[in-house]
């Protein structure tokens, strides 16, 4: 599983998922904080699509956190104030980088995949919501 | 010329300020910071769009602390904003990556994916709901339970419900053959076995200005991946670079850039646009790793984002307008073509955003014919702390200035009347500056 795929799980799902896995990392390996969770900003880049460059939409309030287990480093970074959940994803990131608890990666990505059909049950009933609302212009030229 | 210190209010400065708190306990009741954002999503979005920070639980807060006051807000805002360090620089959002839950075009009626109204107040009588007066938590949660039973049984009859459709244990990730195309809509009925389509995959819908280009109607252009300017890093020095005017439209006042953009399109400006499309729902962000990882770039459901990391989605409102012009061709002769204007605001600000496209396609045109085709006119004016930061500091006390300018003119009087006699003397600013005038006092504003 790829980082952009875990994080984004971990970051649109519940949080007791992120906190869970951290949880058993921590009981697992010696965890060293190199940067306690902490506010800071991220500028959002967006690609214009007139002329099809770049300009800066603005910034957004983030929390990052950077943790080491062993000689590897875990970053972790969700936007607002969620310094519970950067911590715990600067774990899992390290975890998952270094191999410490390599035996258990399998199973917290079967958690995380069941996760992201739940997150995406989700998304697809807000789907559903916002699709009763598309217009059907070939009843209205029925009526006419 | 030189300032002077202020003294003599700080005592009246601090019963000020005791007074502005008073007012806003004197009711007796509060608002939780919850409330505010369950209340008020738009004039949250106005005020983190103006802001240039997309944080609403702050903007909530700001809005709170400023008892309502939008400008305040956004003060507070952009001062907050610049205790913050700003390590990140997000990967580029891809303007068709957005998850839309609403998109329409007043340029065609017949658009891929389908004109989606989503929740607006287009439509709606503009009449007070007066039963809102009567409207408690309770209500609500009723009338949210109400709500939701309908959806559910709406969802029920699509298999949407829990553990009906949705495949097996590899769900998301065995569904990245999906075309974003068919993942526009929900699953229907029938479709139990199909697996879910990947996260971020509902709402995508294909760009409407695409159809004009693939006509050959609207240039295209290859992607230009320089490096933005920065409006909150370095100043306003004209001409500006394309990147600084959207960046200083989309957080622009929002009253001000509409205004602007509405001169325009009555006659102070180039032209009336058609609105092409106007989108709005979330982008996700991302940043790279950061020691780097190449490639870790572009549309979240390609494979350019495998190692970068997902921080959330925030909404935005993005808009495309046509304007039809008249260029030289080939031959040397004229005819009518077409070219875009471009606004994104974030959140919910669809006025805003169809006016930021005006003000951006009458900006490319460098003809100072007409005030919204002047880039100093209109980008040092929408801007809410300049703007109201100025407008703000003429209250302040101009005691010397003001003195120069009264004697300035008893001394045009006097020399029209022929008169050779000085003004007799009389206190210079009225009773209450005697500790003001002369350099004593005044305000830190005050040139002597």
């Amino acid at each position: 599983m790829q980082r952009y795929e875990r994080t984004r799980i971990l970051v649109e799902g519940d949080p007791s998922l992120a906190q869970g896995i951290a949880a058993e990392i921590e009981a697992e390996c010696a965890v060293e904080v190199v940067d306690e969770p902490h506010e800071e900003l991220v500028m959002v880049k967006v690609r214009e699509s007139v002329r099809n460059s770049l300009f800066y939409l603005g910034e957004a309030l983030m929390c990052s956190c950077r943790v080491k287990l062993g000689d590897t480093m875990g970053y972790g970074m969700a936007l607002g104030s969620r310094r519970n959940l950067a911590y715990n994803l600067a774990l899992i990131d390290a975890a998952f980088a270094s191999g410490a608890a390599q035996e258990k990666v399998p199973g917290w990505e079967h958690l995380i995949r069941k996760e992201a059909q739940r997150i995406a049950r989700r998304q697809a009933k807000e789907a559903a919501r916002v699709d009763k609302t598309r217009v059907d212009f070939s009843t209205m030229k029925v009526e006419a | 010329m030189a300032y002077v210190a202020v003294r003599g209010g700080q005592e009246a400065i601090e019963a000020s300020l005791a007074l502005l708190a008073w007012e806003r306990v004197r009711p007796g009741c509060s608002v939780e910071i919850k409330d505010i954002m369950a209340a008020f999503p738009d004039l949250i979005d106005q005020v983190m769009g103006e802001s240039s920070l997309y944080a609403p639980e702050l903007a909530a807060l700001a809005l709170k602390q400023a008892q309502g006051s939008c400008e305040e807000a956004v003060f507070l805002l952009r001062a907050f904003r610049s205790t913050l360090e700003r390590p990140y620089v997000s990967c580029a959002v891809e303007p068709d990556a957005m998850r839309c839950s609403r998109r329409i075009s007043a340029a065609f009626k017949d658009i891929p994916g389908g004109q989606i109204l989503g929740a607006t107040r287009d439509y709606s009588h503009r009449l007070i709901d007066f039963n809102l007066r009567k409207e408690s938590t309770d209500t609500v949660r009723e009338l949210r339970r109400e709500m939701k039973r309908i959806w559910k049984e709406g969802w029920e009859a699509d298999g949407l419900c829990e553990g009906d459709g949705f495949g097996g244990d590899d769900g998301a990730e065995a569904a990245q053959d999906l075309l974003p195309e068919a993942s526009v809509r929900p699953p229907k009925k029938g479709a139990k076995d199909a697996a879910s389509p990947p996260l971020g995959a509902f709402g995508r819908l294909p760009k409407v200005a695409d159809y004009l280009r693939a006509q050959g109607l609207l240039a295209e252009y290859d992607a230009d991946d320089a490096t933005p300017a920065d409006a909150t890093m370095e100043p306003l020095v004209f001409p500006t670079p394309r990147s600084m005017r959207l960046q200083v439209l989309a957080r622009g006042m929002t009253q001000g850039v509409v205004a602007l953009g509405y001169a325009a399109i009555r006659g102070f400006g180039l032209g009336h646009p058609t609105v092409a499309e106007l989108r709005y729902g979330e982008v996700e962000i991302a940043v790279e790793h950061p020691l780097g990882t190449p490639g870790a770039s572009g549309d979240p459901l390609q494979a350019g984002r495998g190692d970068a990391y997902y921080l959330g989605a925030i909404p935005v409102t993005e808009v495309e307008g046509i304007f039809e012009l008249e260029v030289e061709n080939a031959d040397g002769g004229k005819e009518f073509t077409f070219d875009l204007g471009y606004g994104m605001v974030m959140g919910r600000g669809e006025t805003k955003a169809i006016a930021m496209s005006v003000l951006d396609f009458c900006l490319r045109s460098k003809d100072k014919r007409f005030p919204t085709q002047d880039e100093e006119f209109v980008l040092y004016h929408v801007d809410g702390i300049e703007a109201t930061g100025f407008i703000s500091h003429l209250k302040l006390p101009h005691y010397v200035t003001f003195q120069s300018k009264l004697s300035s003119v008893r001394k045009a009087k006097d020399l029209a009347k022929g008169s050779a006699d000085k003004p007799a003397d009389e206190p210079a600013t009225g009773p209450a500056d005697k500790s003001t005038d002369g350099g004593e006092g005044g305000n830190d504003d005050q040139a002597v």
